[in-house]
């Protein structure tokens, strides 16, 4: 019995030992690191729900480290062939229909995209939450049947979409399972949840994540990776304005 | 004569290169367009248009392949008209016919095809091979192709070199161009070159990026003609998008080619109310005159494939101004009618 209870404070000092040892700022690094590559190929759908109207659209994808990516759609018709590629935070689109290659600058980026409740920010924004929010460690919670982190971040610079964000994060995989995301008014303005999560290797991935853009009725965006190749070799002119009008 | 002989020597020569990897893509779509428009008669006719437009992708080989777009339009109507800027009214075109190749240096492609250069919103004065018609609201959607040969060579991730000649008529006096575009901080940037043999010259610079939040776009050309006075014309346009999803597009225009009516403004609000309705309503005005067209649009995706669109189309101003001639200038009454559009879409 006495070896019991020294058993179990052990675990307990163990336990609190490692979290105490975790601060908010590394549990950020741990899932950027988690969540960055150095190259990947992914295919994907979204899943568009606007009241009982259901769109799905399929892409391509194909990515380097944060800074760089490239999405081709093909499903469905009337969307084949629209291609965005991401520099850095910089976006240009490509419209089949007019055959033009078209920057996607200043407050544009706050717009849908494809009837998505993705914004085009949404997609630019890279691996840099350090850099513009300060990060609190506010706890642990369940989610579902996980434990997770709980991390509060507030802007430190004026520039970012969201003021604040609050994150869970699993505490195994380091796979963040919930996401909301705040105005400087406090209002809540998107709510993102991580359904699935895939193993690649010795890699753990989110692969069913859902975004509700909260000041839209009715409505969410499923992202589903159906394959993912990670350290693919993929050619450098896949991320060229080039590769977008072919 | 001579370009259809070269669009056919290039059709010939890719069909003989029947290589292995040979694969055929398919698309395109149908649209109906129904018509209703008072003239300024007074006579209310309704129009149907029936448009199809295949694409065709032939891939003869890992760098090059075919890409044919015939275009099939019809026209039924309750009294003669010419409301798509074109007599013929039962008509199939190929309005994209060409060859591309990817070379390692540089991309070829030789046929009709769209080259768009300019990076403003409506207007493109550098765009001297597909510019601006006003018919883009009414009937079409894309512009119109051109016979030539274009090669494009990149310089870098977004930096190009992008060299174009129109294969129609005298080769000495058909329209070339040459232009360079490249990335600088926030703002890509582009200068180019046309030369029209005895029409005389063009030099174009447009920029695109983003400034205080807003999105920001700059195009001007400086055309000198040679047997008429040097004259400018530019672009300058912003756009926004406020946190309720109103997006706001503005350009002004100016034409220094015409003498009189030389300003113009275009003025666009949408908003996606769900993510599959958009309301638009653009006004593009002749500043000069007064006369201006108003085009508010509801469109839905109603199936996955399917658009369904409500536009009108509307004129305003004195009569005898640009939009809204009087009946001296314009003896069918057809110019400056109100239209109202009912156009079903689908995609394939």
């Amino acid at each position: 019995m006495k070896s019991k209870i020294i058993i179990t404070a052990a675990c307990v000092i163990l336990a609190s030992a490692s979290f105490a040892e975790l601060s908010g700022e590394d549990i950020i690094r741990k899932v950027d690191e988690n969540l960055t590559f150095d190259s990947a190929r992914f295919e994907a759908k979204m899943i568009i729900y606007v009241g009982d109207q259901v769109r799905e659209k399929r892409m391509e994808m194909y990515a380097e480290g944060s800074e760089k990516s490239f999405a081709e759609f093909t499903y469905p018709a009337r969307d084949s062939g629209v291609k965005y590629l991401k520099l850095g935070d910089q976006m240009w689109m490509y419209l089949p229909s007019v055959e033009k290659v078209i920057k996607i600058a200043g407050h544009m980026l706050r717009q849908s995209m494809m009837g998505s409740d993705y914004s085009y920010e949404d997609a630019l924004e890279s691996g840099e939450l350090l850099e513009k929010y300060k990060v609190t460690l506010a706890g642990k919670e369940k989610i579902g049947n996980k434990e997770a982190y709980v991390l509060e971040l507030t802007a430190r610079v004026k520039d970012v979409t969201y003021y604040k964000r609050k994150l869970w994060v699993d505490i195994d995989t380091f796979i963040p399972l919930k996401e909301e995301l705040y105005a400087k008014s406090g209002k809540l303005l998107k709510v993102s949840e991580t359904e699935k999560i895939g193993k690649f290797g010795g890699r753990s991935y989110p692969t069913k994540s859902v975004l509700r853009n909260l000041l839209r009725k009715d409505s969410r965006t499923e992202f589903i990776v159906t394959k993912a190749e990670f350290d693919a070799d993929i050619p450098a002119e896949i991320f060229t304005e080039r590769n977008l009008s072919r | 004569m001579k370009s259809r002989f070269i669009l056919s020597a290039l059709l010939i020569f890719a069909a003989l290169n029947t290589r292995a990897s040979a694969e055929l893509d398919f698309g395109g779509y149908y649209k109906n367009e129904l018509v209703g428009l008072s003239n300024r008669k007074g006579n209310g006719i309704l129009a149907d248009v029936n448009k199809l437009r295949l694409r065709i992708d032939y891939k003869l080989a890992d760098n090059a392949g075919i890409h044919l777009e015939p275009e099939y339009v019809s026209l039924i109507k309750s009294e003669e008209f010419a409301i798509l800027d074109s007599p013929d009214i039962d008509r199939v075109v190929f309005d994209r016919a060409y060859l591309g190749m990817s070379l390692p240096f540089a991309d070829v492609t030789a046929g009709r095809q769209r080259i768009a250069w300019g990076m403003a919103y409506l207007w493109n004065p550098t765009d001297a091979f597909n510019p601006f018609t006003l018919d883009f609201a009414v009937a079409e959607e894309e512009r119109r192709g051109v016979d030539g040969v274009r090669v494009e060579v990149p310089l870098g991730p977004l930096s190009g070199l992008d060299i174009v000649a129109l294969t129609s008529g005298d080769l000495t006096k058909t329209r070339k161009g040459i232009r360079t575009k490249t990335n600088i901080g926030m703002y890509d940037v582009s200068a180019s070159y046309v030369a029209s043999g005895e029409e005389g010259s063009q030099i174009g610079f447009d920029t695109s990026g983003e400034l205080f939040g807003l999105g920001v776009k700059a195009e001007a050309a400086f055309a000198f003609p040679g047997d008429s006075d040097d004259y400018t014309r530019y672009v300058l346009g912003w756009n926004y998008t406020f946190d309720n999803g109103i997006g706001v597009d503005m350009e002004y225009y100016y034409n220094g080619q015409d003498k009189v009516l030389q300003d113009y403004m275009y003025f666009g609000l949408h908003r996606l109310p769900d993510e599959l309705t958009v309301l638009r309503l653009s006004v593009l005005s002749n500043m000069d005159d007064s006369s201006f067209i108003v085009y508010p649009s509801y469109s839905r995706n109603i199936h996955e494939n399917v658009d369904l669109s409500l536009e009108s189309l509307l004129v305003g101003g004195d009569s005898g101004t640009e939009f809204n001639p009087s009946a001296d200038e314009d003896p069918t009454g057809f110019a400056g009618a109100s239209m109202v559009f009912i156009k079903l879409k689908f995609s394939f």
